[in-house]
């Protein structure tokens, strides 16, 4: 068989990767770039209650309680530099990045906060004029180590516009399980894998009638959730999302709620 | 852990690591099959074939090029003679290749630019202006040899005597420089269209609407705004179009008559010359090789690289014409 | 003031759509003009095919048949007697058919190959500098005329071929057939690749580099290693471009006769594939070439019509070409970068 037997192992029912079960909420620790970004107010509509709290999400860590047990450390950057040519885009960044943990970078426009994402997969490098310096490590290893490809298939990402392949719905989930192992599965094997990662991903329902329509036919917010799909499927470890100033629009957490438990 | 006890592990850590020397890259496994192995090499040996087809022909062209090509053999007229040193030069040839290019080119370019106006401009009723697109592209894709005949066909027929000569039983001979001329417009006819339809297409929405704002009507709006901004694609449609003109041959072995000189008929100066006969670098390359009548390969080696260069100077005006940084619409 | 200044742009003192006699004029002319490319057009389609009619005519179905020695027959029809009732238009054209088709299709096919993964090389996998320089070369190599490609052909390949892949057997083995003195099939199909390599290369890499970004860092940010993310979707949504360029080449190989004039050789001959390698050796001869290599006899009644009506077939074909390239884009299109939009 073409999957591998880790792969085998997240098909079934069996708890999230990251042993987390499926009802704990991780904390999130929100760190502010770059300059003096001015408070929200409350009724600005996006949900706040009136001590700055994100609307209806009492659990969310705001900072003053203890980390939980869970949290540990995966990926850290130090003295991280990134410039594009002559600009630079990020500055001496050391951060560290814990497993278990949703942390958000909020910052102004501009101010590299996607850079630096993009980064710890190593796309920057992709840039040719792009000059990295300082250091990024993964499990402790430097991730200059690593093969780029192996790095990838260990830190995902999701991109604030949803990309969803030129290819029907089910090639889209495939792709990552055909495209990655040295034998390409049969359609047979991949499709409980596929139609778990929609259910997982609220969008069986309504993709169920036609895995074969486009994936561009879909609705901008129907594509991102099959882009969470997709990636649920090539089971990353750790996965970087990147959305706007207020993710609260982009992916509301309670439709999406599930994969985030992950 | 106490935070001391872990700065001194990390300092060990970053000791030892200093010692041991560059850490060696972890080796990937599963992540190259060996289809995809394969598909790599063959890629990298594509390139590499690529690369030594390219330096290859440049090269040679250059050492037989720097071998053959003198002052004498650019000056002087070619003499039909048996012995290989008298067979004179090909300055014929240039001037028939230059002849030939600037008269396809003075008809393409207008005809081109007119259609290319139509077919952005205007393009009304639509089923017409995607016939003519097609029309276009019809041109492009026929083999010049089947343009050629066809020109043939056309300028051997009466009322096209002026265009050539008439030979004694009254048949119109149909080959003349007007004849290879008009055939090659029609091989420069795509190249102009679509670079003109490149250059007018980057002209903005809104300058075209700030000039019907200020009251100028369509007409005028063409001719004083969009015609000299679109220069840049008008000229490397023309260009492109030129440098396959000059680079065609079997327009001119089938429309140009046979005359190693250029045969004048006639007695209106300059007229005469187009009306008569003669040969261009092209042809001159192919009948002196084995293929023609061909025993003077080093006159046809020279005659090649002096067309190549040719060719090489028309590419690198379109690539200067192309780089130079799109136009500033302010 | 004027009002044409003020207030909202009202369409229906829109000047461009005035029903200004200047305009209407200029219009027409303008029209009159592109019609004019398409009269144009259907009339040498037309005049071709009417010129070319008498050899079809003459000859019925076996006009595309194998019977007899070409050159033969030509040289038949070249000599016929003056009368119109008495032209001779024998000929059974299947020799020249299929050398052109089996040199095209070779060609096309080989190219098409070689022209994909030096695509892949060139954008994915070649050092910086190399990249640089190997994109105008390919330009470069793509407007180098014919007959040069030619002259390269007739002086250095094929007398490398008879000197070293022709032997004394082999020459034994056709000795009253045919010649073998290195124009060949081989030959022509060899320069013809390097032909039309650079325009697909040029093709296809163009459209690579404008496969949307997103599409190539999503599949390398799913941990898919550069080439299969190259291949399996870059590749993927480019495929009507590379049907584009493939059926653009066949155009050019199919109308390819100066250089196949010089190469291939001057006779008639349909080499026989179960003759094995010496299929590759022997020499033969394509439409366009024909028409070339027959171009003084033009003015001969039935011999020019005959020449017509190979033109025909030229045309014929080349025009079949564009319809199936264009009916396969459509096709495409529908998975590929087009619908992205």
């Amino acid at each position: 068989m073409g999957v591998s037997p880790d792969q085998q192992k997240w098909a079934s029912n069996a708890s999230p990767p990251n042993g987390l079960a499926e009802d704990v909420v991780p904390p999130l620790r929100r760190i502010v770039v770059g300059q003096e970004v001015p408070p929200i107010r409350v009724g600005d509509g996006f949900g706040f209650e009136e001590n700055g709290q994100p609307e209806g999400e009492p659990a969310w860590g705001h900072g003053s309680e203890p980390t939980p047990e869970w949290v540990r450390e995966s990926m850290r950057t130090e003295g991280l530099s990134i410039a594009f040519g002559k600009k630079e885009a990020v500055k001496d960044v050391s951060l560290p990045v814990n497993t278990g943990e949703v942390l958000a970078l909020i910052g102004p426009s501009g101010c590299g906060k996607t850079t630096l994402l993009r980064s710890l997969n190593k796309l920057v490098d992709l840039t040719p004029t792009a000059r990295r310096s300082g250091r990024i490590l993964l499990d402790g290893e430097d991730v200059d180590l690593f093969d780029d490809t192996q790095l990838r298939r260990r830190v995902g990402m999701l991109f604030q516009q949803p990309n969803p392949f030129p290819m029907n719905i089910f090639d889209n989930i495939a792709y990552g399980l055909r495209e990655r192992g040295t034998k390409r599965p049969r359609r047979k094997e991949l499709e409980p894998l596929v139609v778990d990662a929609l259910e997982r991903a609220g969008l069986w329902d309504e993709v169920s009638d036609n895995l074969d329509h486009p994936a561009l036919s879909l609705s901008g917010g129907q594509q991102q959730r099959l882009c969470i799909a997709g990636r649920w499927r090539s089971i990353p470890r750790y996965c970087c999302l990147m959305s706007r100033a207020r993710p609260w629009i982009r992916s509301p957490p309670r439709s999406s709620r599930k994969p985030w438990s992950g | 852990m106490s935070s001391t006890a872990a700065r001194r592990r990390k300092a060990a850590v970053r000791q030892s690591r200093r010692n041991a020397g560059p850490p060696k890259k972890i080796k990937a496994k599963g992540i190259w099959s060996i289809g995809d192995r394969i598909g790599v090499v063959v890629a990298w040996v594509s390139g590499l074939l690529l690369c030594i087809i390219a330096a290859s022909i440049t090269l040679f062209m250059g050492w037989k090029g720097i071998q053959y090509v003198t002052w004498d053999v650019v000056s002087n007229s070619p003499v039909a003679s048996l012995e290989q040193a008298k067979t004179g030069g090909f300055l014929d040839p240039i001037i028939g290749t230059l002849l030939l290019t600037i008269l396809g080119g003075l008809i393409a370019t207008p005809v081109g630019v007119a259609v290319a106006l139509w077919l952005t401009e205007y393009g009304r009723p639509s089923p017409l202006a995607r016939f003519v697109e097609a029309g276009v592209e019809v041109i492009a894709g026929t083999p010049s040899i089947v343009l050629a005949i066809f020109g043939l066909l056309i300028y051997q027929q009466g009322f096209m005597a002026p265009f050539s000569f008439t030979a004694v039983g009254g048949e119109v001979f149909g080959r003349s420089f007007f004849a290879a001329g008009a055939a090659m417009s029609l091989i420069a006819l795509p190249f102009v269209v679509g670079g003109t339809r490149e250059g007018l297409n980057s002209i903005p929405k809104h300058i075209r609407e700030a000039s019907y704002a200020l009251g100028k009507d369509k007409a005028s709006t063409i001719r004083r705004v969009l015609l000299p901004s679109a220069r840049r694609g008008i000229a490397t449609g023309s260009t492109l179009g030129i440098a396959r003109i000059a680079g065609d041959t079997a327009v001119v072995v089938v429309l140009l008559g046979a005359s190693l000189q250029i045969s004048p008929e006639g007695t209106i100066p300059g007229l005469d010359v187009l009306r008569g006969t003669g040969s261009t670098l092209t042809s001159y390359v192919f009948v002196n090789s084995p293929a023609g009548e061909g025993n003077a390969p080093e006159k046809a080696y020279a005659a090649a690289f002096v067309l190549l260069m040719i060719v090489i100077v028309l590419n690198l005006v379109v690539s200067r014409l192309t780089k130079k940084g799109q136009h500033v619409w302010g | 003031m004027d009002e044409r200044y003020l207030g909202v742009f009202d369409e229906s003192k829109d000047p461009s759509k005035k029903a200004d006699p200047t305009n209407q004029r200029v219009e027409l002319m303008l029209g009159a003009l592109a019609s004019l490319i398409l009269v144009f057009i259907l009339g040498m389609v037309i005049f071709v095919f009417l010129k070319g009619l008498p050899s079809f005519t003459g000859n019925g179905t076996s006009w595309f048949g194998a019977g007899g020695n070409v050159d033969e027959q030509l040289t038949g029809i070249f000599n016929s007697p003056a009368e119109p009732a008495d032209y001779v238009y024998e000929i059974g054209a299947f020799p020249l058919l299929w050398s052109t088709f089996v040199i095209s299709f070779l060609a096309v096919v080989i190219s098409t190959v070689v022209a994909v993964f030096a695509s892949i090389f060139i954008v994915e996998f070649a050092p910086r500098q190399l990249e640089k320089i190997l994109e105008p070369v390919v330009k470069l190599l793509a407007a180098i005329p014919s007959v040069i490609y030619g002259l390269i052909g007739i002086l250095v390949l094929v007398p490398w071929i008879s000197n070293n892949l022709i032997s004394e057997e082999m020459r034994e083995s056709v000795r009253y057939v045919i010649q073998l003195d290195g124009t060949s099939i081989l030959a022509g199909v060899v320069i013809l690749t390097v032909m039309i390599l650079p325009i697909m290369i040029a093709i296809i890499t163009d459209s690579l580099r404008q496969v949307p970004r997103m599409w190539r860092e999503g599949a390398l940010a799913l941990g898919v290693n550069r080439y299969r993310a190259l291949t399996t979707v870059s590749l993927r949504a480019i495929r009507p471009a590379i049907v584009a360029a493939a059926v653009l080449a066949s155009a050019r190989a199919l109308g390819e006769a100066i250089m196949l004039a010089m190469v291939t050789g001057s006779i008639g001959f349909a080499p026989n594939p179960f003759d094995g390698f010496l299929f590759f050796l022997e020499p033969s001869r394509p439409l366009g070439a024909t028409i070339v290599d027959a171009k003084e006899g033009l003015s001969v009644e039935p011999f020019g019509e005959t020449m017509y009506a190979f033109a025909a077939i030229l045309i014929i074909s080349t025009a079949f070409l564009s319809f199936a390239g264009w009916a396969a884009r459509r096709s495409l299109a529908r998975y590929s970068i087009g619908s992205a939009k």
